[in-house]
């Protein structure tokens, strides 16, 4: 796929600065009694320049919650402490009228269903240049032309011709990558994308990661990839955070993740999911089912369905430990000191 | 407690199906119809105790296809047996017994189950319905059922509401193995599980399978989880089978370019591996100027595709060896794709000017 040079934003490949830089993020809902329950917490991660980060987890773990705090787009009646730095502002203490400006210009965001992302009413082309415009004075000729080369740029064939299209004439795929083209239309420095390609047919699945590589690639733009599923990340993603029960349970680069992961939930995980490249063996099934948010047990949050733990996890919850360099797993017991049992 | 089909039957399918169709119409007008093929001349058989996967992208048809089979929608044309009775034309108490012989798991297990009805009440209707037991006998059978299904018999006592996903489908399963059934059509049955729960649920349905001598039609579009339960496996494309094989050899040596495209599509949990799966796939441009007419359905999508053949002339389902069928004009025998692994020769030996040059 070609990607058009003009689209490249060289100088954020360079910064050692984080694009965002999470920190101790908590969101508390409120049970009918009055009393507060946290879908997240302890919550912190950053996103470097250039890096694409997953964020995999089951539903209900607080993954999307956490990817959606970032551009202040979770539920009214969710409280966010903690705080996400983003360019040295925090966005949780800036005005509405401030996060509108980041929101879809420097950090963007693509939904799973690109069926309801866009407006049924209106040309995918009219949509794209609404999403400019928005947040740049741009000529009407140069919008157009602009919203040519957006859609050539996440590989639609014929362009000038399908951004007169509307929604429903685009299939799901094609949809993905108006969606795509959309989010990138204004640069963002970060693109957070969530579960983009669960809707999607296996064919189609592979040409939108192909399409995320190439955006990463060629732009630079750090991508925040929210899934459930664990092959795409180590297709795609250069850092993994594993979440469970609003928790982050595991995080580190994705080859030291996924090769030797050390959280019984991850390492579980890995071996309930049958692979393409496997035997047919008996999967390893994790027992019981996730905790409700609004009922967490004691100590660590997956102690009650862990084959490995021991007296101390239901007691008192592990912290989020350095267990090697730059990676950090939230457990007691680590899979390398009980691998032997597990076979 | 086992009802096996091998027991009372000579060998032979379980499941025949034959040249089955399932067309839609939709808008036009009376004069002229528009019509939907989403079933379109498929023919199958299943052994007794067989696994048999069905795989292909949504739109595919395979969901249409579980539910002529399993009789919850009527055939347009072709004939579907079950244990030797005729889905269509059966009736009375032939037809009652393949009602029950024949059941389904369906995919979502927050809509299949009656929010208003206990699990008793929802396990106890079949066992009504067919006339198999009452009152205390059938409580037994529920409590029965349900432990089979890894539930506790207290559950009987709830409502589906106060259930977890994989515990509703658990639930389904039940429902559906309590009338003591031979086939069980189950549409994609894991696929809206938390990934933690699926592999809890694809483990109940193998146990299930080798206690009570079960055969499955399994329908997913996961292909690793295809794989995983199969025995054999059929992809299908446009509502057409392409390719049918016994599951080991269709994921090692995928004869059809569709199969090959779709195997190929999947990642793997391992960055490694992953690495290496993505060097292999071959960039395919769609060719968007042809339209899916009288030739191969796949032929727009095809990297091997040859013009005019493949445009004009619509490839059947061919045996290619070792059991394997396939429709595609290009596609070598197992055989070829086999001999071609190991020597890195060329392809079909038996028509050589068939044979194209996949590399």
């Amino acid at each position: 796929m070609n990607v058009h040079p003009s689209f490249e934003v060289g100088q954020a490949v360079h910064h050692a600065e984080p694009v965002v830089s999470v920190r101790e993020l908590r969101i508390e809902f409120q049970r009918p009694d009055g009393s507060r329950y946290a879908v997240v917490d302890k919550v912190s991660f950053d996103v470097m320049p250039g890096q694409i980060v997953g964020i995999v987890g089951e539903s209900g773990s607080g993954k999307s919650m956490t990817a959606r705090s970032i551009l202040r787009l979770t539920p009214k009646t969710g409280k966010l402490s903690g705080s996400v730095d983003f360019q040295g502002k925090d966005i949780f203490s800036l005005p509405p009228a401030r996060v509108r400006d980041i929101r879809g210009n420097k950090i963007a965001m693509i939904f799973q269903d690109p069926m309801t992302s866009f407006n049924p009413v209106f040309r995918i082309g009219a949509q794209i240049e609404e999403a400019i415009r928005l947040h740049a004075s741009v000529a009407k000729s140069k919008l157009t032309q602009r919203v040519v080369e957006l859609l050539s740029l996440v590989g639609i064939g014929n362009p000038q011709e399908r951004a007169r299209a509307y929604p429903h004439e685009f299939s799901g795929g094609m949809r993905q990558r108006a969606l795509t083209a959309m989010a990138v239309a204004n640069k963002p420095a970060l693109l957070i994308a969530d579960e983009p390609t669960t809707a999607l047919d296996v064919t189609v699945q592979d040409q939108i990661m192909e399409l995320m590589r190439d955006l990463n690639a060629h732009s630079g733009t750090a991508i925040l990839l929210i899934t459930h599923n664990i092959a795409v990340v180590a297709s795609l993603c250069d850092r993994v955070i594993v979440m469970y029960a609003g928790r982050v349970v595991e995080e580190g680069p994705v080859e030291q993740v996924l090769a030797s992961s050390q959280h019984p939930y991850t390492w579980s995980l890995l071996k309930s999911v049958p692979r393409m490249d496997g035997d047919a063996g008996r999967l390893v099934a994790i027992k019981g089912h996730p905790p409700d948010p609004t009922a967490l047990p004691q100590g660590c949050k997956f102690q009650p369905r862990c084959p490995f733990a021991v007296r101390r996890c239901s007691e008192e919850e592990p912290p989020l430990g350095e267990i090697a360099t730059d990676h950090r797993a939230r457990c007691w017991v680590l899979m390398r000191n009980v691998e032997g049992l597990a076979a | 407690m086992s009802v096996s089909f091998a027991e009372t039957t000579p060998p032979g399918p379980l499941v025949h199906v034959r040249e089955l169709r399932r067309h839609f119409d939709y808008g036009g007008n009376f004069f002229r119809r528009k019509t939907v093929k989403a079933v379109e001349d498929v023919s199958f058989d299943i052994a007794p105790g067989e696994t048999l996967g069905l795989v292909g992208e949504s739109g595919s048809g395979k969901s249409t296809l579980g539910r002529v089979v399993v009789g919850l929608d009527k055939a347009t044309s072709g004939r579907v047996t079950i244990g030797g009775n005729s889905v269509e034309t059966s009736r009375g108490r032939e037809r009652r017994d393949l009602w029950r012989k024949a059941q389904m798991v369906f995919q979502d297990p927050y809509s299949s189950l009656n929010p208003k009805m206990t699990i008793r009440d929802t396990l106890a209707e079949p066992l009504r319905n067919f006339g198999i037991a009452k009152g205390r006998n059938a409580d037994v059978m529920i409590r029965t059922a349900l432990e089979a299904c890894g539930l506790p018999a207290r559950a009987m006592e709830l409502y589906p509401r106060e259930f977890s996903g994989g515990q509703r489908q658990r639930v389904g399963i039940a429902r559906a193995l309590i009338v003591r059934p031979d086939f069980i059509v189950a549409d994609e049955p894991v696929s809206a599980l938390d990934v933690s729960i699926q592999a809890q649920i694809i483990n109940l349905m193998q146990d299930l399978r080798s206690e009570y001598g079960l055969t499955y039609l399994f329908i997913a579009h996961d292909l690793a989880v295809v794989k995983h339960v199969s025995d054999r496996v059929a992809v299908m494309y446009l509502g057409k089978i392409v390719e049918i094989a016994a599951a080991k050899a269709l994921y090692a040596r995928p004869l059809h370019p569709y199969t090959q495209l779709l195997l190929r599509s999947i990642p793997i949990p391992d960055p490694l591996a992953e690495r290496e799966r993505r060097r292999a796939v071959p960039k395919i441009e769609a060719r968007r100027d042809l339209k899916p007419g009288q030739g191969c359905p796949f032929a727009p999508r095809c990297p091997r595709a040859q013009f005019p053949i493949c445009a004009e002339e619509e490839p059947a389902l061919l045996d290619k060896g070792d059991g394997a069928l396939a429709a595609c004009h290009f596609s070598e025998t197992a055989h070829a794709v086999a001999g071609d692994r190991r020597a890195g020769a060329g392809g079909s030996a038996d028509n050589p000017s068939l044979t194209v040059d996949a590399r």
